[in-house]
């Protein structure tokens, strides 16, 4: 780690992440289809954190996050393991974007939002409360699913609930 | 108050004021509202204020105590009360924080059990946290409720 925001943010980064990929763990293929009114299916609500998730990843490079990337390929949204290596690939791409700041970076550079520059450390903070908002829109599904509670990865039980 | 504590302050305002909006979006016949395998709207509100009872005493005697249950069950069924609950909520919490000094905020430990003891200003930053989780839940209820107005959806999908 390569300056003082990866160094003081990456464990409780990597932490949170976890936290799509135990999620993951906890359901199948055909959990993806489920819905509820008015709302998108778990297939969905997932592909869309990655697609908030990769323009993250961006933003630490181009400095501009604009919301606006949706994956060419409809049918990620069905498939457990090709979210997963999407969920990966990001980690590494936004690994990477944050090791190769500068001090001077973070000290001095925003994320042109569209009425918002966030300074790196506001926007890594953002991307983090993304992760916890959409782990816990997702943990309401798992719970109508039908999923054990007390099967839950013990990280995703006792932060989210 | 010190500068940088009225900044966590003012983060930690901003983010009850996402709980507020969405009590501000819904009825009392909508706290009733469940989804399958869940808790019904109401008691995630609920359960909100007591983790939020449960901060508050820990800003307050440096040890967190996940205990406190409201004694009215009335309170979960009606948006009157809850928003009265959590006016009083905020507002000791912000006394109680106000009332804190720029070293209490990385000097002053919260026990939290399993040898987990953040700094004041990192518990603040957990109680952030245990609001976005609430507002992430709150969010798939005001959508299946059809209550999820433009405004929330650009704010938190």
């Amino acid at each position: 780690m390569s300056n003082s925001l990866a160094k003081r943010e990456s464990d409780v980064l990597h932490e949170t992440q976890k936290l799509r990929h135990q999620l993951l763990d906890m359901i199948t293929d055909a959990d993806l289809t489920y819905t509820f009114p008015n709302s998108p299916s778990l297939g969905a609500l997932i592909r869309a954190q990655a697609e908030t998730e990769h323009t993250y990843a961006e933003s630490f490079t181009t400095f501009k996050q604009a919301f606006d990337y949706r994956h060419s390929d409809d049918t990620i949204e069905t498939s457990v393991e090709r979210l997963r290596t999407w969920f990966t690939q990001i980690e590494i791409d936004l690994d990477a974007a944050l090791n190769t700041l500068t001090e001077g970076d973070i000290e001095t550079k925003t994320v042109d939002r569209y009425g918002w520059f966030p300074k790196l450390g506001i926007q890594l903070h953002t991307y983090r409360e993304s992760i916890l908002i959409f782990a816990a829109k997702a943990s309401i599904y798992v719970r109508a699913l039908g999923k054990n509670p007390a099967d839950m990865p013990e990280q995703f039980r006792y932060w989210i609930g | 108050m010190t500068n940088t504590l009225a900044v966590e302050l003012n983060y930690l305002q901003m983010t009850n004021g996402a709980r507020d909006m969405a009590l501000g979006l819904i009825t009392d016949e909508d706290l009733r509202y469940a989804l399958p395998g869940n808790p019904a709207l109401g008691e995630v509100f609920r359960e909100m204020g007591e983790v939020q009872q449960a901060y508050l005493d820990s800003f307050k005697h440096s040890k967190l105590d996940w205990s406190y249950k409201h004694a009215d069950p009335d309170v979960a069924t009606s948006k009157d009360k809850l928003v009265a609950w959590f006016k009083h909520l905020d507002d000791d919490m912000n006394a109680t924080l106000t009332a804190s000094s720029e070293a209490d905020l990385d000097e002053k430990k919260i026990e939290r059990g399993a040898d987990f003891n953040p700094t004041l200003r990192e518990q603040m930053a957990i109680y952030g946290d245990a609001v976005y989780i609430f507002v992430g839940k709150v969010s798939v209820y005001l959508r299946a409720l059809g209550k999820a107005t433009d405004q929330w959806q650009s704010y938190f999908g």
